[in-house]
């Protein structure tokens, strides 16, 4: 089949959805430099101004950065398994938490943690403790609900990379008389990067952008981006001010994967065969 | 070398079941009798179920939801058909700037994400229509639909769709008969990975529901905030069995394999 000019006009219906995005995304920096008197910079000044929205930022991007180094730290152990033992079940293992909403999934914690959950629910009955303990509504519940959220994303990232260098190349190394320790510090460690970097990448921006898991999990002190985000637009209805967030948010999230990205270059240009 | 691989068997055993488990036992308290949430529940019934069931409030926010993900996944499984056939087969000026603006969702923070489709369905003055959430659904699973069918399209020989038309079969039917059934695992894929995005959306949809229009994940979210019922379980148990049939009829249609591959 030929494709000539007009059937450039095929492409028009998903245009138009992207002018869509588009306007959604104009219309939004419009409005976050909107203040109390038409245009100005008032909501935005506000996060070099305010303690309050500049500990928020900060925190954020601290929370955003231990789930990202937890959720690594755990994916890649179990990528390397699930690269070694190819099994149908493992995958699904993976891929159902990815399928149930959010939503759900954090829920299951809160079942766990809560007041009435199993944990105190357990401590209580033992006699170890009296009142139920607070295990949620802290920095810690957070943590663990987007490790716990986002961790599929980080597995199955590590996943297509390991796939392709485990067998070939670490069986070479192995066969020219690597230990198998070198083996995975010379060969298949550096090989897996760009896979780590991908993982963080898309764990940080989640965890960044996430508002279900703080606001379920964490107390009035866990205050995330996201949540802040959302009670500025339900609780307080200030657009302008939740639009100025979100722009934050976004500019912030953008200079914040630029390390990721780096270090997938590098890794990548030490590659042996790699063009550039 | 025998150690480490028990080693790393045991730790990938623990990570399934740290997976697994807030699932698991939201499914195990959603059986209890009580009127508030215990676990382990005191004895077994289908109370919540039955409760559940028989709330209209639940049943339309079901309905909402399922046809929410079934307008999303069709148009933008036709829509990004469409352009990827282009995008797959000719220069397209700008083709960069294109694919990046269909990955834009997937890479903007998702609380952005949300103020920005509140920003647009405001804009055309859809807030708290059901027309206002499909616009942003619509938009919010371009990503996943786009790139499993342009890899499908990319890993088909186009030499055979030549090969037809050589031997006289017209440009419709060697479309029908070739280019379709060649590139029918990859519409199935897209269709049912955005089907389930769309279905699960909260984030973006909590700032867009009306005044008697809500999703399922959203009535969830608001449940959550202000009350303990087990309801609440019950309903994410339900969802989950959907979820696991959902699994089984993928794996029937495309296997699971292709369709990880495919949303990386």
């Amino acid at each position: 089949m030929t494709f000539g000019r007009a059937s450039l006009l095929l492409m028009l219906p998903c245009i138009g959805l992207l002018i869509g995005l588009v306007t959604g995304i104009s219309s939004l920096v419009g409005q976050a430099m909107t203040g109390e008197e038409g245009s100005s910079l008032t909501y935005l000044r506000e996060f070099v101004e305010r303690p309050e929205l500049i500990r928020i930022f900060f925190y954020t991007h601290q929370i955003a950065a231990i789930t990202t180094v937890i959720c690594v730290a755990i994916a890649y152990p179990l990528a390397a398994f699930m690269a070694r033992r190819p099994r149908l079940i493992y995958l699904i293992l993976i891929l159902m938490p990815l399928m149930v909403s959010i939503v759900v999934r954090t829920y299951g914690w809160i079942v766990i943690l809560g007041p009435r959950g199993l944990i105190n629910t357990a401590l209580m009955d033992i006699g170890l403790i009296e009142r139920p303990l607070r295990l949620m509504f802290n920095t810690g519940g957070v943590v663990l609900g987007l490790v716990h959220v986002f961790i599929p994303f980080a597995v199955l990232s590590i996943l297509a990379v390991y796939v392709k260098i485990e067998t070939s190349l670490s069986e070479a190394a192995a066969a020219l008389g690597a230990r198998p320790g070198q083996v995975f510090t010379r060969v298949v460690l550096p090989l897996s990067i760009p896979g780590v970097m991908t993982a963080a990448t898309i764990v940080y921006l989640l965890s960044l952008g996430a508002i279900v898991t703080p606001l379920l999990l964490g107390g009035q002190r866990q205050t995330m981006l996201g949540t802040m985000i959302y009670n500025q637009m339900l609780v307080f209805f200030n657009y302008p001010a939740a639009a100025a967030s979100a722009l934050v948010l976004t500019i912030s999230a953008a200079i914040a994967v630029i390390p990721f990205q780096l270090v997938d270059r590098w890794a990548t240009r030490k590659m042996p065969g790699h063009r550039s | 070398m025998k150690l480490g691989t028990a080693l790393l068997t045991g730790l990938a055993m623990a990570i399934f079941i740290f997976i697994m488990a807030p699932i698991m036992i939201v499914v195990l308290a959603s059986f209890t009798p009580r009127g508030y949430l215990e676990f382990p529940p005191q004895g077994v019934s289908l109370r919540w179920y039955a409760e559940v069931l028989a709330s209209p409030i639940w049943l339309r926010a079901f309905g909402t939801s399922v046809a929410l993900a079934f307008i999303s996944a069709t148009v933008t499984t036709f829509v990004c058909f469409l352009a990827a056939l282009v995008t797959t087969r000719r220069k397209v000026p700008g083709q960069s700037l294109f694919e990046l603006l269909v990955q834009m969702p997937l890479l903007l923070p998702h609380a952005a994400l949300a103020m920005a489709m509140f920003s647009l369905v405001l804009l055309i003055g859809l807030r708290g229509t059901f027309p206002g959430l499909v616009v942003a659904h619509l938009i919010i699973v371009l990503p996943f639909v786009y790139r499993p069918i342009v890899n499908g399209l990319r890993q088909h020989d186009i030499s055979v769709e030549e090969a037809a038309m050589t031997l006289g079969a017209d440009p419709a039917t060697t479309f029908r008969k070739i280019t379709l059934p060649m590139i029918r695992p990859a519409l199935i894929s897209a269709f049912l990975f955005s089907f389930i995005v769309s279905f699960d959306e909260v984030t973006v949809s909590v700032f867009l529901i009306g005044v008697d229009l809500t999703t399922l994940p959203v009535k969830i979210l608001s449940d959550i905030q202000n009350s303990a019922s087990p309801a609440i379980a019950a309903v994410s148990t339900m969802l989950m069995c959907l979820t696991l049939a959902m699994v089984y009829v993928i794996n029937r249609l495309v296997g699971i394999r292709m369709f990880v591959e495919n949303r990386a």
